[in-house]
């Protein structure tokens, strides 16, 4: 029992933080691999503002949320809309983005780990089991995420015209969709997401500057295994990493985590690629 | 005649669409095939099924005989099929030459080791579509005409038996149609059987010996030209009246 | 083809004349650049040339030099014996894990190569630590040779003769055919090609090659250790050396590997620690920016601009 809720919890978690990396890559069909550190970086910056100046969560949520904007921001005015047809190129230029980046926050702030204050401290009961408030916040906001940026995609008219433009941007242009709003708003939206998961990831492990490949690689996993194109199946796929691995960093060997999410990827990518709910590539 | 190519009962689905809804026809040896049908049909689905780039959901397809049903793009290449696209994917970094060489070298790896082809041997095929003043352009400079030639070439430049045009005509001038008729009698006096998929209709009519009607996937008319544009059902299939298959 | 090779014996003549009048100092980070060479055309063949980028090359190289550290260290191989099986080792994994990844295109297969570079680092130091030596790696290792001037040679040696086998390959039209399928790789398999087949010989170049860094720079510094070999610090190195360099074309990423690790050494009295990283990134972005194709892409341009010119001068 106690693993179920764990694994719930979890799940939300990693829901929360592959919820940016999927705007980008599901719906604008671009791999950031900087992603993961817009987490870190907005971690960071809720615990400079939370921690090392006194001041309320909220204005720290706001600085983490800032953060993250603004640096998704800068990186589609900078690096995308110079490699815009080259895919290659923009993953390669990502991840030498977000090394730039780790070595920056190693030379300002020192690569000791830091530890971030949860959000809400105190645990709670839940069918007999401890768990933390902190935690079931960042899952219940996990859901709120996920479902208006599933009603955003699907009911709203910019969200439709995202969809229509990753499925065929020809077409969506015919129709009078506007690329520059559309990768706009896409980029916004993940930043924002960015820093809101950059928030509760910070507190569940502690912040250092090589923190940012976790985060990225349960984003990719979760993407590959719910399947491209699909927001919902990201939100399935993230509980599904989010059990096995409870199950077995609890039951197994807690060294293990991390390792799970590879195993199932490599086993989807080899089994079937294009994940549960993908549309045909 | 002996059929040279032959499909039963293919069927695709796409998610909750069916592309290609139990469809048998065949192309007999020696004739030009017109594939007709509105937008969205799904004639080009059939030439991704016939080419193998998607699995069907059920069905069977023959070519000379023998079930392809199940082999990969490049063995059914090797067998004898070859394709155009409908929108020309020709190798970007390459230019109109090499292009057309990169189709015609082996698949095999210890030829290619030893270099031994050079682009010249390969002019012969780019001239005899058309593209002769234009070896050495890249594909963004090219024409669509010449595009579209560029695909031809290609497509010949892999021996084939049977070739799968699709949408040939698309975006050309008249003179452009009447260049690329005259190189498909051409090709079919040489010995070459092609399917063509193609609005046009006139510029169907004087090429092709049998023509069929594809609507929503399913075969809704099947014959000589002259008889399909008097059919009624054809006839509406364009004009989009409902209930028609 | 003849002025080519010309120019390859230029090249490697001059390199041999260096340890007459540069200090054994010197001459050991220019044995580290031609192993990163040597790993950074491993990247290229690969990744360059198909455009299946690939972000898990030290998977390759790490096994390769753990596999033959442990049969040295652990169970007494003869030196050659455990080199050769490690090399065995690193392409066996490779097949094993990275090859059914070339199954999927691009991005997929760049992330999932990282992830089993990651893996394997946890792996390495969660399990059997009592064999691969845990965090602190293994040490103690026996040298394939030692002393500069020796090492420099070997490593040389080695980078010159895969240089020449990859750029024959690559100067081919297997280089064709792997161009093509990084342009299309669909209409690639529409004109005949079993693409698998061209995918398969690269990977397996590619692997085969950083496996023999692998088990040689394992043996040339008697020691291995995770982060030395699984850490990002090696991918960086090994892609922007490509990436400088110049993808594509073999040659760019020993360029590129000279140029970094040369700024490596020059810039290490002033900049000690991680700002090195910093530069390097920002460079190699900058490069990047400017000329996606690298030096060796400079390079060419200067040289078909320069013959243009001529041209147009003869026929006025």
């Amino acid at each position: 029992m106690s693993v179920v809720i764990h694994a719930v919890l979890i799940g939300g978690l990693y829901a929360l933080i592959a919820a940016g990396f999927t705007m980008v890559y599901s719906v604008g069909r671009l791999l950031n691999l900087a992603y993961g550190t817009y987490i870190m970086l907005a971690g960071y910056a809720y615990w400079v503002i939370t921690q090392q100046l006194g001041l309320p969560t909220n204005v720290g949520f706001i600085a983490a949320i800032a953060v993250g904007i603004g640096l998704s921001l800068a990186t589609y005015r900078v690096i995308i809309r110079r490699f815009l047809h080259d895919p290659t190129a923009v993953f390669v230029s990502t991840l030498i983005l977000a090394i730039v980046l780790q070595s920056v926050m190693v030379l300002m702030i020192g690569d000791l780990p830091r530890n971030v204050l949860p959000v809400i401290t105190g645990t709670i009961l839940v069918a007999g089991i401890t768990v933390s408030k902190n935690i079931m916040v960042a899952m219940i906001l996990s859901w709120v995420t996920i479902i208006s940026l599933l009603v955003f995609v699907n009911r709203t008219h910019i969200g439709r015209a995202i969809r229509a433009t990753s499925m065929d941007m020809e077409g969506a242009l015919i129709s009078g969709v506007n690329p520059e709003t559309m990768g706009l708003v896409i980029w916004l939206w993940s930043g924002a997401l960015a820093g809101v998961a950059g928030v509760f990831f910070g507190s569940f492990t502690s912040l250092t500057p090589y923190m940012w490949v976790f985060p990225l690689v349960i984003s990719f996993a979760i993407v590959i295994i719910g399947g491209v194109g699909s927001i919902a199946g990201a939100l399935i796929a993230a509980y599904i990493i989010g059990f096995a691995e409870t199950a077995t960093t609890m039951m197994i060997d807690e060294r293990l985590r991390g390792a799970v999410a590879f195993a199932i990827m490599i086993a989807i990518i080899v089994l079937r690629p294009k994940g549960f709910f993908g549309r045909e590539i | 005649m002996a059929k040279l190519l032959e499909v039963h009962g293919l069927t695709k689905h796409f998610g909750g669409i069916t592309a290609v809804d139990n469809l048998s026809f065949h192309l007999e040896e020696g004739e030009i095939l017109g594939l007709m049908g509105p937008n969205g049909s799904g004639k080009t689905t059939v030439f991704n099924l016939i080419m193998r780039d998607h699995k069907q959901d059920s069905g069977e397809i023959f070519f000379e005989g023998e079930e392809i049903s199940h082999c990969r793009t490049d063995e059914v290449v090797k067998m004898g099929i070859a394709r155009t696209y409908q929108i020309p994917r020709p190798f970007r970094d390459m230019t109109a030459i090499e292009n057309i060489r990169v189709s015609a070298l082996p698949d095999e790896v210890i030829k290619l080791l030893r270099r031994e082809f050079r682009s010249e041997m390969y002019t012969e095929l780019g001239k005899d579509v058309g593209l002769g003043e234009y070896f050495s352009m890249y594909p963004d400079e090219l024409t669509v005409g010449n595009l579209r030639r560029l695909e031809m070439a290609k497509a010949m430049a892999t021996n084939p038996k049977l070739a799968l045009l699709d949408e040939i005509f698309a975006g050309l001038t008249i003179v452009e149609i009447a260049e690329i008729s005259e190189l498909i009698r051409r090709k079919k006096a040489e010995g070459l059987n092609i399917i063509i998929i193609s609005h046009d209709l006139r510029a169907l009519a004087p090429l092709v010996d049998r023509v069929v009607v594809i609507y929503f996937g399913r075969l809704i008319a099947e014959g000589p030209f002259a008889e399909i544009v008097k059919d009624e059902k054809v006839k509406a299939a364009y004009l989009g009246v409902k209930g028609v298959a | 083809m003849i002025k080519s090779l010309l120019w390859w014996l230029i090249f490697i003549a001059v390199m041999c004349t260096l340890p007459l009048f540069l200090p054994s100092g010197i001459l050991r980070f220019l044995v580290f650049a031609n192993f990163v060479a040597i790993w950074a055309m491993s990247w290229d063949v690969l990744s360059g040339y198909t455009g299946y980028t690939s972000f898990g090359h030290p998977f390759l190289i790490g096994i390769a030099g753990y596999a033959t550290a442990i049969l040295a260290h652990e169970f007494g191989f003869p030196l050659y014996g455990s080199m050769a099986l490690g090399v065995l080792a690193g392409v066996g994994a490779g097949m094993a894990f990275f090859f059914p990844a070339l199954r999927v295109r691009g991005p997929y297969f760049a992330l999932v190569t990282l992830a089993l570079m990651d893996l394997a680092h946890r792996l390495v130091i969660a399990i059997r630590p009592d064999v691969t030596g845990g965090t602190r790696g293994i040490t103690g290792l026996p040298l394939v040779v030692s002393g500069a001037t020796p090492s420099f040679y070997m490593s040389l040696g080695v980078m010159f003769a895969i240089a020449i086998g990859l750029w024959f390959v690559t100067r081919s039209d297997i280089g064709t055919i792997l161009r093509a399928i990084h342009m299309d790789e669909d209409a690639l398999k529409t004109e005949g090609f079993s693409t698998l087949k061209y995918k398969l010989l690269a990977f397996l170049l590619s692997a085969v090659v950083a496996s023999i860094g692998g088990v040689l720079y394992t043996h040339y510094l008697g020691t291995i250790s995770p982060e030395g070999i699984f850490g990002i610090d090696m991918l960086f190195m090994i892609l922007i050396a490509a990436l400088i360099g110049g993808q594509n074309s073999i040659i760019g990423p020993i360029i590129g590997a000279y140029f970094i690790i040369s700024l490596l050494q020059v810039s290490r009295p002033f900049l000690p620690g991680e700002e090195r990283w910093l530069l390097y990134g920002a460079i190699a972005l900058g490069v990047y920016f400017f000329r996606p194709t690298g030096f060796y892409g400079i390079a060419t341009d200067i040289g078909s601009w320069y013959r243009e010119r001529r041209r147009r001068k003869q026929y006025g």
